[in-house]
């Protein structure tokens, strides 16, 4: 920490506002904060592990090695082998894969659907408001996973289904936080002033009060793909998740439920899924204390 | 109070009725022809004419919303498809096995949450705060299934002292009911139970350093006085707001966690109809949980009602 004080302090004197506010909440994030640090390592970690699957998986996850059965750990294959002679570590890899996929997806789904409307809403006010307050009210009432339990029994099992079931269940929450962030914005003085130069309703909505939004709504970013992990992972241990034998976390772990004799199949995909909450978790907690000014350590 | 319930009940119907309605369309979300991709792809045309017809799909979108209406408020919720019984009969015969593990997981997330939320949150940094956070870390990395495994695999598997799965209906053998109901209850409530006392305990440490009770000390009340009457009532709205919330997590968690120990109940029957694209069933389950947490809701708003005297007249 001291060294780069020293190093900040060698550097051509920059002028404070031209310092990027991308790097210094980054740092408040990341470098001051041992819980964001964790999470962000074990993030990127396993995001690399999981997006980079098909290059750094040892075995083709759905290859069959005969008479390979429930093998324990070995050289050849880390983690053992599955009931149908299959290497856990690159079944494991491929169901991060999967997971992640789905919950960028639904994430990116919900966060596009709900904040829009959550803007639109706050920003018009009146009818509008109403009726888009009304079906989120109505979405809330529905618990989480059945709804997209349902919409999934619409669309049919598969993991494009399951991106786009999560993401319809994800989208009300958004806009609740969207519509109270943009009821507190659009009365401050920058509204008026942006209105008074003839801005139009589009340009305020996205390019000012979205901007002035955002940090709230970046927190509830990380604890909505929290939440798509966890469901995507819970489809797939109920087997209406992907399709076999395609591997999804969730599958994995309900596979072990069936030889419970040999504990590491249930371990080892318990603990990536653990570990990608846990970080998820993390690192929500770290943007959360760093954009709240009543919490951050100067 | 008259009133206030009045009005909340009121306030409730435009939700029921949104929510029947946004049920009812979920067949007719299916892309393309539901019928026909219901039917299957080797389906003939009459099969895929049938389906059309039991469905009431060759009618206008209208009549077969208001007879979809008129049967809910006769309890029909139309027939399944995979089983051609129907649907309120298969939920009134598995939402017991259900109902039965809810309501056990419930009681031990409400009684584990708020003690353990009370006792962290008196005495921050106590070795009581420390447990809460540490079991809040657990829960959150160790998803409620996995638990479920976890528990199945030391308590049944390894040291045998309870069944591995099935169900006996506790009336019909209280003992052996009971032992097959309580590693399932035990993981979905305290899994439950750690959110709740997190909440729980944020609530009442917060409550603790308002100036009354600081008075309420020094007029020499003992510490258990000052909690329970001073306290509690004042940190309960947050809890109670969470634990109504939390039903809806207990309802779907109990459908997964029934797979784990393999329990029948409105889980098997949600996933069998998924898998079998049995749109009847799972609308009529939907309906039934919609029904159950907008009650749920509106009984803990009423509980607001009575626990702080300033929410019932504002009313």
């Amino acid at each position: 920490m001291s060294e780069m004080a020293v190093e900040e302090r060698r550097a051509p004197a920059k002028p404070r506002a031209e310092r990027s506010l991308l790097w210094t909440t980054t740092r408040e994030i990341v470098l001051k904060n041992p819980m964001g640090m964790t999470g962000a390592i074990l993030l990127t970690v396993l995001v690399v592990a999981g997006l980079g699957a098909p290059l750094v998986a040892p075995h083709d996850p759905l290859e069959q090695f005969r008479g390979q059965r429930l093998l324990g750990p070995s050289t050849e294959f880390w983690l053992g082998t599955d009931a149908l002679s299959r290497d856990l570590f690159s079944r494991i890899l491929y169901g991060l894969r999967a997971s992640l996929l789905v919950s960028i997806f639904a994430t990116g789904l919900g966060v596009l659907i709900g904040v829009s409307a959550g803007l639109v809403a706050g920003y018009a006010g009146g009818l509008t408001d109403s009726i888009i307050m009304r079906l989120v009210d109505t979405m809330m009432a529905f618990p989480g996973l059945i709804l997209s339990i349902g919409l999934l029994a619409v669309f049919g099992v598969g993991i494009q289904s399951v991106a786009l079931a999560l993401g319809l269940g994800a989208w009300p929450g958004f806009t609740r936080l969207a519509r109270g962030q943009m009821l507190a914005e659009r009365s401050r003085d920058y509204v008026v002033a942006a209105r008074a130069l003839g801005a139009s309703s589009k340009r305020i909505i996205f390019r000012h009060i979205a901007i002035n939004a955002m940090p709230p709504l970046i927190v509830q970013c990380a604890l909505a793909m929290a939440t798509a992990v966890l469901a995507e992972a819970s489809l797939g241990f109920l087997g209406i998740g992907t399709v076999a034998p395609a591997p999804s976390l969730g599958s994995l772990i309900n596979d072990a439920r069936a030889r419970l004799e040999l504990p590491h199949l249930l371990i080892a995909p318990a603990a990536a899924l653990g570990l990608f909450l846990l970080s998820l978790n993390l690192l929500a907690d770290a943007i959360n204390d760093a954009m709240d000014p009543h919490r951050r350590r100067r | 109070m008259g009133r206030y319930i009045l009005r909340r009940l009121i306030e409730s119907i435009p939700v029921v009725i949104l929510a029947s309605l946004l049920v009812f369309s979920l067949l007719h979300f299916i892309p393309g022809d539901p019928a026909s991709i219901l039917a299957g792809q080797d389906a003939t045309d009459e099969e895929v004419q049938a389906i059309r017809e039991s469905l009431g799909l060759n009618r206008p979108i209208l009549t077969q919303l208001t007879d979809w209406w008129l049967g809910l408020l006769q309890a029909d919720l139309g027939d399944s498809f995979r089983t051609g019984r129907p649907v309120i009969e298969m939920i009134r015969i598995n939402a017991l096995p259900t109902l039965e593990l809810a309501v056990v997981s419930y009681s031990i997330t409400l009684l584990l949450g708020i003690f353990f939320g009370v006792m962290a949150g008196v005495k921050v940094r106590s070795a009581w705060d420390w447990f809460v956070s540490l079991s809040t870390i657990f829960f959150i990395g160790i998803p409620n299934f996995v638990f479920g495994i976890l528990l199945l695999w030391a308590v049944a598997f390894s040291l045998g002292w309870l069944p591995i799965g099935g169900r006996v209906a506790v009336w019909d053998d209280p003992v052996a009911g009971l032992k097959t109901l309580a590693l399932p209850a035990l993981t979905l409530g305290t899994t439950q139970a750690a959110v709740l006392a997190r909440y729980t305990r944020t609530a009442v440490s917060q409550v603790t350093q308002q100036q009354y009770v600081t008075t309420a000390r020094a007029k020499g009340l003992t510490e258990r006085v000052v909690v329970m009457r001073h306290v509690l009532k004042n940190s309960l709205i947050p809890t109670i707001t969470l634990s109504g919330l939390q039903v809806a997590s207990i309802l779907t968690g109990s459908v997964v966690i029934e797979r784990v120990f393999s329990r029948p109940g409105l889980g098997r029957v949600v996933v069998d109809s998924v898998q079998a694209r049995d749109i009847p069933t799972i609308q009529g389950v939907l309906l039934v949980l919609v029904a159950v947490f907008i009650l749920v809701n509106l009984v803990a708003d009423l509980l607001y009602g009575v626990v702080d005297p300033r929410i019932r007249l504002e009313a």
